[in-house]
């Protein structure tokens, strides 16, 4: 029986692949005859992780394809035909309005996987889901097979290596430093954070810089839109590493203060888990998965104040007390995320749907 | 580990807030005027991203191709109407997008060349600024030495 992984694009470090990829490595490290394909690979990653769709073996009806479903592609017509069993592990998809008028490329293939999830309703016996706000929009958009919760598989062990010596030593200098990761995307609404930032420059701590990190690729319109609020704002010491190296990334978590997210949309949102890995305190917009994601840890806003923003980051930066406490809770959090608890789950059901009784 | 009650914190925070003068910036957002493709890439000029480069070569890449079959989605009334659209238009569009596609296909491909040359050369310029400093440090070394001789 084979076990064949198909998404539209395999890349470099992004959440989607890095779960297919740990996927991959559990369903082998576990006796499957187990691979990965994809239409687009990441060229820096070697042959053997991916292979292009093209070369896709034909899938008996025993074998098994699970379709990762976080943008629109025309590979769904080869998943319709496929006369195998299906699975999808839906990671949502961002609303195209949020690209309109930044870019005309996402806009469109945020609107072709909006339009996916719709025409792939009845195709496959078996979804999950990374979080519970995933599951209900697949629940509205009519699934009727059965979808389970199941968040994105890290394997953490990667997260032990060794920091950017260079990265720490220049962020270790005492000041407060404000940390966001992720791709600079307007959903992300990376501009709300420069809003709060500016806010806490200006009524708690002049001397705070911000680290706007996350790569800025096929973005550089919202790139240049946030480099011009900045300047207008007359707001100094916000920082965008732009793409950087994985212990670049490391050394960024083991130096940050406190972990500011705005976003306005995110289907589970691994920095929060990343966050929580570097015990740096979260302070996050409640939205979409994010309050799921948390789980009662963290410091969530209702509101998109500034000012409410930059008074929570100073209480927790400032608060020992406070701080220890909501450490605690996300240390607490982060067990429900680690390796073992995940793939334990993904191995359960995912057999459960073999045998077919979960279908 | 001490229990504190998070949410009397946040109406505690909540109130100190209401009772500060209300935080006004200099300029929104969506004051900010965004920028045409045309006007960026008139903004941007001459300056070379590889992260860019890389990310729009390799979208390039994989969505070269325009399909003329897309599943169609909808109720049964909408996808019958859709399907005999489909089909009428299908003399007129299928050629159309097939050309596209395989002009799309040689951009990609003389994209992806610019992209791994550009690549090529600074991973030469790199070896030659390489050699160019150790051939500095010998020189200034052998400078010395001639010095000292003298």
């Amino acid at each position: 029986m084979k076990v064949v992984q198909l998404l539209q694009t395999l890349a470099f470090g992004d959440a989607v692949s890095n779960d297919a990829r740990a996927i991959d490595a559990l369903l082998k490290k576990n006796g499957y005859d187990a691979a990965i394909y994809a239409k687009e690979i990441d060229e820096r990653l070697s042959r053997d992780v991916a292979h292009p769709y093209a070369e896709m073996p034909k899938l008996g009806k025993a074998d098994v394809l699970i379709y990762h479903l976080s943008i629109g592609s025309d590979l769904i017509g080869l998943v319709q035909k496929a006369s195998c069993r299906k699975m999808m592990i839906y990671h949502n998809v961002t609303p195209a309005r949020f690209f309109t008028g930044y870019s005309d490329y996402a806009e469109s293939l945020c609107r072709l996987g909006a339009e996916d999830v719709k025409a792939l309703n009845h195709t496959f016996g078996y979804c999950q889901a990374d979080s519970d706000f995933n599951r209900q929009e697949l629940l509205d958009a009519g699934y009727d097979c059965l979808v389970d919760v199941r968040p994105i598989l890290i394997p953490f062990e990667d997260y032990a290596g060794e920091p950017d010596k260079e990265t720490v030593a220049r962020y270790s200098d005492g000041r407060t430093n404000i940390l966001f990761v992720g791709r600079l995307a307007p959903n992300k609404k990376q501009e709300d954070v420069i809003r709060a930032f500016a806010c806490y420059k200006k009524t708690v701590d002049p001397h705070a810089r911000l680290i706007l990190a996350g790569s800025a690729g096929g973005m550089d319109l919202y790139k240049n839109r946030l480099d011009a609020y900045i300047k207008a704002l007359g707001v100094e010491d916000v920082i965008f590493p732009g793409h950087i190296s994985f212990p670049q990334i490391l050394a960024l978590y083991r130096t940050a203060s406190v972990f500011l997210c705005m976003s306005e949309h995110e289907g589970f949102c691994v920095p929060l888990v990343e966050a929580m890995y570097f015990d740096v305190p979260i302070v996050a917009y409640g939205a979409c998965a994010v309050p799921g994601t948390l789980g009662g840890s963290g410091l969530l806003l209702d509101k998109k104040n500034p000012m409410l923003a930059a008074a929570v980051t100073d209480r927790v930066v400032t608060d020992g007390t406070l701080r220890a406490f909501v450490l605690e809770k996300q240390r607490q959090r982060l067990a429900d995320f680690s390796y073992e608890t995940v793939s334990a789950l993904f191995l359960r059901q995912f057999e459960t749907f073999l045998k077919g009784e979960n279908q | 580990m001490e229990t504190i009650q998070i949410e009397s914190i946040m109406e505690e925070i909540r109130r100190e807030i209401r009772e500060k003068p209300e935080y006004r910036e200099a300029v929104t957002f969506e004051q900010i005027p965004m920028l045409s493709q045309a006007e960026n890439a008139a903004m941007m000029g001459e300056k070379y991203d590889e992260e860019l480069l890389r990310q729009n070569v390799a979208d390039m890449g994989a969505h070269f191709a325009v399909p003329y079959y897309r599943p169609i989605a909808g109720n049964r009334f909408k996808t019958f109407f859709k399907r005999v659209l489909r089909k009428l238009m299908c003399f007129l569009m299928r050629p159309a997008l097939e050309e596209i596609s395989s002009f799309h296909a040689m951009t990609a491909s003389s994209m992806n060349a610019v992209a791994n040359f550009i690549r090529e050369q600074e991973a030469e310029n790199q070896r030659k600024d390489r050699k160019i400093a150790e051939l500095e440090k010998e020189l200034s070394a052998l400078e010395q030495q001639k010095e000292q001789a003298k």
